[in-house]
């Protein structure tokens, strides 16, 4: 079926190529002196000298020049701008004997390296290659540099910064992910290896995760059940502390973190050590948040608030074949909504859109006042693993979460009691082997529970029943690779057990219960094209069975004045993912990756505004059914860099989505309008005298595109708004104080102070975006 | 390698008391009832010049959705003058018992926070005023003077805002958030 679509992905990936293959050549004419000829370049693989196979991460050094390089996942090296002449290369790689061939060069020149084993010398080691693409789907990596702009900044704000990431807002405080247009229940977030577990139902209910803990985030985008679960039709998002220590000794780490506008004040301090006598290691990492109302460039947010307050704590036991790792993650958040987008009914939302500017406006303050949210969620997890001889490793992982999730109305300020208090609690498990490759073949097994535990307390709002959801699942996931080609092939099974109980006026608790046999698979091919480019694709296959709110949900949802209702008929959403992605890299001046993609979701799980009211004491609510049809997502990512100097680079991340239902042809809500961000960059030369160093500064600007494909249908309360363009910069430095180094950034966005209203804010009925903020943060390792 | 392994074992055992002990008991969920969300309105009006007074309730127990409210019809008398009173409660079915928690008073303590509007429609066929002031001398509208002309049907919409720091001498029906929003069919006869 999707065979023809494939050579046309191919086609127009050809065809993207050819002006990439222009600008390279221009590269190799616009070299130095054409009389020198120094643009030639030597590139080449570095092999086995009896395997003929690739070695990953050897060294290779040009003595004259004293530049040197590293071969990538292929074996590949490369050297641009060397001039004509006559050199000689150093060859090293652990477990080989160094060879030092001396070549001349006249022209470009792709020469291969052999090395010899060196059996005195080998034994096990793990290098790890510069890039590295392990898998066929789409990935994107948010560390480093770009990882510490974000600091400050919530998950779902942080994560904004990769490709074909957006998120859906409400109000300036609560940001969730989304890709490629899919949100919610539909992107699974592994925190630290465990299934994060919370009421992400909700489109107000941001995850419940500190991202200043973590020291990478990784965003697999697309269907990707086979690994973490059937219901990732989305993608994932897997947040990552960094590993602990393996030297000996303790180091810490203190970040402070300041803005303007909301005036947010941010803390975090990290020790962490490892024992001298035991094979021991802990981590402490701590912070704490808070800020006040958010401004508008026209107004001030009421009451738009927040804190936050998290702690981990980290121990680690290893030995060369069994370890174990026992983690303990705490976090709370208090954070006020905007006053005069709690509305009560229709006429209220009518009002409220009609006003120019929110009702109340207030001044800045630090006061949460209701209507606000208390979330809290604790994560205990232990984890061991134990190396299987020759055979591979068996990693078990426990983890036990707890989320309390308290929502504040703002009804009269009658007693201190919530309106929603809803208590979840989550036990998952996963025990999986990996296999040491065989032949050329490498791989995981797996299984993993899930059992959760749902309820609310006495007298406040039944949204959401009770239910005890029981998941079993079962994967295994292989890996072929031979030269240039690697296949990968997945394959799981889950079953889930649905009891839920629910309270009914006049037949008291029923107690209806599901089972959801849902299946996911994979199938994704890698091919190394060449020293320059790897092409990748993959078809994923993913089901996920309805979410309880989604049968019964069965409130007043007061942000959107719209009661919502489940419908118990519901059944599980079934997803082919295809995804092609076109890797063009380690080239010194352009690089980059384009990924296209086409989603088919059949019985898409969507809220439909229904045309008739729902009739309470506070009057008239708008009515939502959860309904079911036929959908299609596609859309393409861009991301590449072009190094205009040596020292300035231009960065640009460009995504578009598209999504309709197929059965009546209409435009589906809240998908993310087209967006580019385009970035100059300008790194400063070290100089050795100097106290600071890896200084850069960099300007850029978003531009989001006006979601065009909305019609009455798909926003039936208020068109989409217009286009906007945001202003942002960045600077970074790092000092030296003696031996005392500090790292000092400030990020300033919306520097424009615009005035604009995003399509994905559900807020944007009532009030405008933040506006200029600068953000400054030092980081004083210690 | 067999010691080695122990660890392991103890490991999985560990997780798995963990995973049976942590399972709570069985609970099944309270009625279903918002605390302290109104569910029952009264409009109690007395002649002036004495006699039988006139009330109207507005009940939903279940909130909006599920069962529809209950409402009565008002029936006034024409050329009439009445002394009016409204009241806001909380009513909740507990299985075998009933408990009815009246919040007209905290609405009368937070009377700079609150004001009930009265809108009828047609025009002129009862004309409220409101007749109790809060703290900064503003209608609040829980007590208030009705009276009557000529016979005629038509409705009475009954709106209680909550209007923390926006209730002034010029706000009104459309000022802040709407906690109850209710209508009463009318005959004045």
């Amino acid at each position: 079926m999707f065979r023809p679509k494939f050579i046309l992905v191919l086609l127009w990936q050809l065809l993207l190529m050819a002006p990439m293959a222009v600008a390279q050549g221009q590269l190799y004419l616009d070299g130095d002196d054409p009389e020198q000829d120094c643009g030639l370049t030597l590139s080449g693989k570095v092999l086995d000298h009896d395997t003929r196979e690739p070695l990953i991460g050897a060294t290779i050094y040009i003595e004259e020049l004293q530049r040197g390089t590293m071969s990538d996942e292929y074996g590949n090296y490369h050297f641009h701008h060397l001039c004509r002449g006559s050199y000689t290369l150093k060859v090293t790689y652990i477990g080989y004997v160094a060879e030092r061939p001396v070549l001349r060069i006249s022209t470009s020149t792709v020469r291969n390296l052999t090395l010899h084993t060196d059996a005195r010398q080998l034994k096990q080691v793990v290098i790890t290659g510069g890039r590295l693409q392990e898998q066929a789907q789409a990935i994107e990596t948010l560390q480093g540099r770009e990882l510490e702009e974000t600091r400050g900044l919530s998950l779902g704000e942080s994560l904004k910064k990769l490709t074909g990431v957006s998120s859906v807002q409400t109000g300036p405080t609560v940001s969730k992910p989304v890709i490629h247009g899919l949100f919610g229940n539909r992107v699974v977030i592994m925190n630290n290896g465990v299934r994060h577990e919370s009421q992400q139902w909700g489109n107000e209910h941001a995850p419940e995760i500190d991202p200043l803990n973590a020291q990478q985030m990784r965003v697999i985008k697309g269907a990707a059940g086979v690994r973490y679960g059937s219901d990732a039709i989305g993608g994932i998002v897997l947040v990552e502390p960094s590993a602990l220590p393996d030297s000996a000794g303790i180091n810490g780490e203190v970040t402070l973190i300041g803005s303007t506008n909301n005036r947010m004040g941010t803390v975090a301090a990290m020790a962490e050590g490892k024992l001298r006598q035991l094979p021991l290691s802990w981590r402490l990492h701590t912070s704490a948040k808070k800020a006040g109302s958010a401004q508008a460039p026209a107004y001030n947010l009421n009451n738009t608030g927040f804190e936050e307050q998290n702690m981990a704590a980290m121990l680690g036991y290893k030995q060369q074949r069994f370890g174990a790792e026992l983690y303990y993650s705490y976090f709370h958040t208090k954070l006020g909504f905007l006053s005069s987008a709690h509305i009560g009914n229709l006429t209220d939302l009518a009002n409220a859109i009609g006003r120019e500017r929110p009702e109340e406006t207030g001044s800045f303050t630090y006061t949460i006042a209701r209507p606000y949210q208390d979330v809290s969620h604790h994560l205990l997890k232990a984890k061991a693993f134990y190396q299987t001889g020759e055979a591979g490793e068996l990693q078990f992982t426990y983890g036990l979460q707890q989320n309390v999730r308290q929502e504040y109305d703002r009804h009269r300020n009658t007693g201190d009691r919530p309106q929603l208090d809803l208590d979840l609690q989550t036990h998952t498990t996963e025990l999986v082997w990996e296999h040491k490759p065989v032949a050329n073949l490498s791989g995981s097994m797996g299984a993993t529970t899930i059992w959760q535990n749902n309820s609310y307390a006495a007298n406040t709002r039944p949204l959401l029943p009770y239910f005890i959801n029981t998941t079993i699942g079962a994967f295994v996931s292989e890996k072929w690779r031979k030269d240039n080609l690697q296949l990968e092939a997945g394959i799981r099974y889950d079953n889930k057990a649905l009891d839920i109980k629910r309270w009914n006026r006049t037949e008291g608790v029923l107690r209806p219960s599901y089972t959801f046999h849902n299946f996911s698979g994979s199938f994704g091919a890698l091919y190394d094209l060449g020293y320059h480019v790897t092409l990748s694709a993959n078809v994923g296959y993913a089901s996920r069975a309805p979410h309880a709110y989604e049968l019964f949900a069965n409130g007043l949802h007061n942000s959107a004045a719209s009661f919502e209702r489940g419908n118990p008929e519901l059944v599980s959403e079934d997803a082919v993912n295809t995804v092609a992605t076109l890797n063009y890299h380690s080239n010194l001046r352009l690089n980059g990756e384009l990924s296209l993609y086409y989603n088919t979701i059949n019985n898409y799980i969507y809220l439909q505004l229904a045309p008739d009211y729902a009739l309470g004491i506070g009057g008239a609510y708008l009515q939502a059914d959860y309904m079911q049809a036929d959908a299609r997502f596609w859309g393409a990512d861009l991301n590449f860099d072009y190094a205009l100097t040596n020292r300035l680079t231009l960065n640009n991340k460009t995504s578009l989505v598209y999504a309709k239902n197929r059965e009546t042809g209409s435009y589906l809500p809240f998908i993310t309008p087209g967006r580019t961000d385009n970035t100059l960059r300008y790194s400063f030369e070290n100089k050795s005298a100097s106290r600071l160093s890896d200084n850069y500064l960099a300007l850029g600007g978003l531009y989001v595109g006006r979601q065009n494909r909305s019609d009455a249908q798909s926003d039936p309360v208020l068109a989409a708004p217009d286009a906007y363009f945001l202003l942002h910069a960045e600077a970074g430095t790092n000092l030296q104080f003696g031996k005392q180094q500090v790292e000092l950034g400030i990020v300033g966005s919306n520097l424009l102070n615009t005035s604009y209203r995003d399509y994905q804010n559900r807020l944007r009925y009532f009030a405008d975006e933040m506006g200029r903020m600068i953000m400054f943060r030092i980081k004083v390792p210690l | 390698m067999k010691k080695s392994f122990r660890p392991y074992i103890a490991f999985l055992l560990m997780g798995s008391l963990l995973t049976f002990s942590a399972c709570k008991d069985e609970e099944d969920p309270e009625p279903d009832h918002e605390h302290d969300a109104v569910t029952t309105v009264t409009l109690t009006l007395t002649p002036t010049s004495g006699g039988q007074a006139v009330t109207a309730t507005w009940e939903d127990h279940d909130g909006p959705g599920g069962n529809a409210p209950e409402i009565d019809e008002l029936v006034l008398s024409a050329n009439t003058t009445y002394t009016g009173s409204i009241t806001f409660a909380s009513e909740e079915e507990h299985g075998d018992h009933h408990d009815t928690h009246d919040l007209t008073e905290e609405i009368r303590e937070e009377g700079t926070a609150h004001e009930i509007f009265y809108l009828v429609t047609p025009q002129g066929l009862v004309t409220f005023n409101k007749t109790d002031k809060d703290a900064n001398n503003l209608p609040i509208g829980l007590e208030t003077t009705a009276t009557t002309s000529a016979a005629g049907t038509g409705k009475v919409r009954i709106i209680l805002k909550h209007q923390p720091g926006t209730k002034t001498s010029t706000s009104n029906e459309n000022t802040g958030e709407s906690d109850v929003d209710i209508t009463f069919d009318t005959r004045v006869q």
